[in-house]
């Protein structure tokens, strides 16, 4: 709080502000979602020594257990450990999600600096297949996708990548076609400025805060959508330890065993709320107030 | 003269992040029915925040602290009202940006006969008629046709001339205009200008004109007040404030511009420094650290009007020394 | 004029997005490992009996021509049989197609119902706490898997509280009300985070717009203001919106129709994957995809009608 006081003549002095800070602070959102996803991270690198036991030993005579100090979170169908399970799919899901989500950013990001860069036919192509992207219902064409590309990682990786990559095309072609008409950039070009460094100092400042924005939400949206896959059988293969296809499991015994399928789901949403905050707060930082 | 409406002592406050600015000090204001009183200054002075602060059209955070509004009444005398009940009753405002300001899913003679609607109970179709009507005084061309356009397919100047029916067909006494030519091209302005100056004289409309643009005060004002950050600083009839401005702020605007009687769309950018930061304003007269005649004792003056010639009055605790000046400077 | 031309346009522009999924569709046929005759022959079939099926099947022709036999027959409604139940595409589609439109409906419905008020809220509060508490909801629905979602409320609605059955449609209208409830909330609850936020920028928009203000200097105020002012204006993105977000609505039916074993599209569309059923699968896609395109076009006349400046856009 600022002291106001009030001087005799009915004038209000107000005290001046704090100089700008060299940098703002770090938000407390930020803070929380890399301490979420740090703990994730953790967990994934270290999972032999964290999971309790071998996530795919069966043991037939000890199925659909409830938890006890042997089993944390009870056994499942098959008398396999749920909780080291849940850890050993912590690998599959985090980097999955994040490579679906990458790939994208990569793809994305070249086309639309290419189009930007060359502009003319290049640009004409580019903006075209981005405007089809955008009108097709790419997300119907998923499943179908799915079926032809058959199960695995590599056909959620192409379905994603096929879908996503528009926005970030759109964002960067957009921004640097700003920038070409700015008169100081228009001038550097005459100077023979190579384009490259035009691209560092006036085209990534702009898009790097719409850029993190939309990898985070694209994050949050291939972990959900790897789960869901799984969850319809047309994820990953049966035996890799993942959440979705724990959930799904755990479903024929919701009545009596709900643990199997509650857990994998409330992890699922603690890693997005992670993802979520970090990208929350990465963009607040970005735009410059704390 | 009748007044037709007052403005006492009003203050604005906004707070944000806990800072509280005030971009409205103390500022009085008193327009003659039938005339048209210019409020000049930079921008960020507060002209606009006063004019919204009469209709209660403050931004979210900005508050009224202290003030009070009198508006001259049937009975002939002064009374003391809240901004939102003039609405539609007494006072109306004409805004700064036609291209945004009309609602543009509305069609024209539909926001005007709102207007219409709102002052007293009509019928759809006599509001409908009052709107052609208007828009004919208004001298929008074709006016029946017109009426049916959307705001979009009207051009800046046809818009501006439906902004102003829709402010007239609440019938007001008191026209408050918010910079209503800036937009426009300077052909339009001019076109504007005569067409408020008209209406005014024709329906005895009183007429608060705020710009930043001293040519065109000369054009339509017959009272000036010149806010500098946040007060008001010189009042006075047109001609005695621009042509022996007792304010070098005043006289700063004056100068800055090379005709005062012809209509110019250069923004006034040739005073040195910048103005104050609402958040930090300096103490004593705040134009003093700006100005090329300040004196020691000018960081400690009180802001106090003070008649210097009739009906002229200025917060310039030191107007001789500009008087001097410009009497040498001019031919 | 300029309106009509506008939807007028936009139905042109469908058509080569129709074309786009025939190939899309057909191509996709093409990529699909294994050869259908063998698979429809079954696995004791004699030489004879496979290339007779190819042959019935127009998989000996060249590959534009099979295309244009396609496209012929799609636009006949013929969309093929299915290898496993041997029925007709577009009788399996016809029976499964009220299943989804009721969950949709509903589920469009219970979104737009959550995302609108809050959203209106959050825009009025906004920077306050409500709009940050609202936020954070939001965003905990979104990242929520839809067919966990659907789990929880079965657990806690169906087979806890007994209120709703575990699964399946109904006859009558109340049953199926009832049978689609945590369908269709489960659906909105996944759908309505990006409405919210989408709603809310409208609302500040039009908040803090000049014609608003302008309005209210003429004394509107209340109902009338938001009738006439706001409510048009708010709309139009929302509409625009909700076109936009059907694809990933059918995408949640078919997540929510397996989770609650609803028989509908999507379910049909998963047990066509597994299944290796081909023609099926071909044929809800199709379907979901001129649905999509559908929407998008009621959509934009919609906008139109809403907003007399789409013309010069």
């Amino acid at each position: 709080m600022k002291l106001r006081r009030r001087s005799r003549s009915g004038r209000l002095a107000v005290e001046p502000a704090d100089p700008v800070a060299a940098k703002p602070p770090v938000p407390t959102s930020l803070k929380i979602g890399a301490a979420i996803l740090g703990i994730f991270v953790v967990v994934a690198a270290f999972a032999p020594l964290i999971a309790t036991h071998d996530p795919a030993f069966q043991d037939l005579t000890d199925k659909l257990a409830s938890p006890s100090a042997e089993h944390w979170l009870g056994t499942d169908q098959l008398g396999r450990d749920a909780f080291s399970r849940l850890v050993y799919a912590a690998r599959t899901d985090l980097i999955v999600g994040f490579l679906a989500a990458l790939f994208p950013l990569i793809l994305g990001t070249t086309l639309g600096a290419i189009a930007g860069f060359f502009g003319g036919w290049v640009d004409t192509v580019i903006s075209r297949v981005a405007d089809a992207v955008q009108s097709f219902p790419v997300y119907v064409f998923l499943i179908a996708l799915v079926f032809v590309l058959g199960t695995g990682v590599m056909p959620i990786l192409v379905a994603f990548t096929a879908i996503a990559w528009v926005p970030y095309t759109r964002l960067i072609r957009t921004e640097i076609l700003r920038a070409k008409g700015l008169d100081y950039v228009a001038a550097a070009v005459v100077a023979g400025l190579p384009h490259r460094r035009i691209l560092f100092r006036h085209v990534l400042p702009n898009s790097v805060r719409q850029t993190v924005v939309y990898f985070m939400s694209d994050v949050i949206l291939a972990t959900v959508t790897l789960a869901t896959l799984s969850f319809l059988g047309l994820g990953l293969p049966v035996e890799q330890p993942e959440w979705g296809r724990m959930i799904s499991e755990g479903r024929t015994f919701l009545r009596n065993q709900w643990w199997l399928s509650t857990v994998p789901g409330l992890v699922i949403v603690a890693l997005g709320m992670g993802y979520a905050l970090i990208g929350d707060g990465l963009a607040q930082r970005l735009r410059g107030d704390g | 003269m009748t007044t037709a409406l007052e403005v006492r002592n009003l203050s604005v406050e906004i707070t944000r992040h806990g800072h509280t600015i005030r971009p409205v000090d103390d500022v009085s204001l008193s327009v003659d029915a039938g005339d048209c009183l210019g409020l000049v200054g930079e921008s960020g002075a507060g002209k606009s925040m006063t004019l919204k602060a009469i209709l209660g059209l403050l931004p979210k955070g900005a508050r009224v602290t202290s003030g009070e509004l009198l508006l001259h009444t049937a009975e002939g005398t002064l009374a003391s009202i809240d901004p939102i009940s003039v609405r539609g009753h007494g006072i109306s405002m004409v805004f700064q940006e036609p291209m945004t300001a009309l609602n543009p899913t509305r069609r024209v003679v539909d926001i005007i006969a709102d207007g219409a609607r709102a002052h007293r109970d009509m019928s759809k179709s006599e509001a409908h008629e009052t709107a052609v009507r208007l828009l004919g005084e208004v001298g929008v061309p074709a006016p029946e046709r017109r009426a049916r356009a959307w705001p979009h397919q009207l051009s800046g100047g046809l818009r501006q001339r439906v902004m102003i029916a829709m402010a007239l067909a609440t019938e007001p006494d008191v026209l408050l205009c918010d910079e209503p030519t800036t937009a426009l091209d300077v052909t339009v302005q001019d076109q504007i200008l005569g067409l408020l100056d008209r209406i005014r004289r024709e329906r005895g409309l009183s007429i608060i004109f705020v710009t930043h643009d001293l040519a065109v005060i000369g054009q339509v004002a017959q009272e000036v007040a010149v806010m500098y950050a946040g007060r008001v600083v010189e009042t006075g009839p047109v001609r005695p404030v621009l042509d022996r401005s007792l304010h070098p702020y005043t006289n700063a605007l004056v100068t800055s511009i090379p005709h005062v009687d012809i209509g110019t769309d250069q923004r006034l950018r040739t005073i040195e420094g910048a103005p104050p930061d609402p958040a930090n304003f300096p103490p004593g007269c705040r134009f003093s650290p700006r100005c090329p005649f300040a004196q020691p004792d000018c960081t400690r003056a009180e802001h106090v009007l003070v008649e210097q010639a009739t009906d002229h009055r200025t917060a310039c605790i030191h107007p001789e020394a500009l008087a001097s000046i410009s009497v040498e400077g001019s031919p | 004029m300029g309106r009509f031309g506008f939807v007028l346009r936009r139905i042109l522009g469908a058509i080569p997005l129709l074309i786009g999924i025939t190939l899309f569709t057909f191509i996709l046929l093409q990529l699909v490992p294994g050869d259908p005759a063998l698979t429809l022959a079954g696995p004791r079939a004699t030489e004879e009996r496979v290339e007779a099926i190819r042959e019935e099947l127009g998989l000996d022709r060249s590959l534009p021509a099979q295309y244009v036999a396609y496209v012929g027959n799609l636009l006949q409604g013929n969309l093929g049989q299915s290898i496993r139940s041997k029925e007709p595409v577009t009788s399996i589609i016809r029976e499964r197609t009220p299943v989804t439109v009721w969950l949709l409906g509903a589920a469009l419905i219970l979104s737009v119902s959550i995302a609108v008020p809050l959203g209106a809220h959050a825009a009025r509060h906004r920077g306050g706490w409500i709009d940050h508490a609202i936020r954070v909801v939001s965003t905990f629905f979104l990242t929520m898997p839809p067919f966990w979602v659907g789990l929880m409320l079965l657990l806690v609605f169906a087979l806890g509280a007994g209120w709703f059955p575990v699964g399946g449609f109904g006859e009558t209208t109340a049953e199926r009300l009832r049978a689609i409830a945590l369908p269709a909330f489960t659906l909105a609850l996944w759908i309505f985070p990006i409405q919210l936020q989408s709603f809310r920028s409208s609302m500040i928009d039009v908040d803090g717009s000049d014609y608003l203000q302008a309005g209210r200097s003429i004394g509107l105020e209340g109902l009338t203001l938001f009738r006439r002012y706001i409510l048009r204006n708010a709309t139009a993105a929302m509409v625009t919106l909700l076109a936009v977000q059907m694809g990933f609505m059918l995408f949640g039916a078919v997540i929510v129709e397996t989770t609650f074993n609803l028989n509908g599209l999507g379910d049909a569309m998963v047990r066509a994957v597994s299944g290796r059923d081909f023609a099926v699968v071909q044929g809800i896609t199709i379907v979901f995809a001129v649905a999509v395109i559908a929407i998008n076009l009621l959509a934009d006349v919609i906008v139109a009608a809403l907003d007399p400046r789409v013309e010069i856009q």
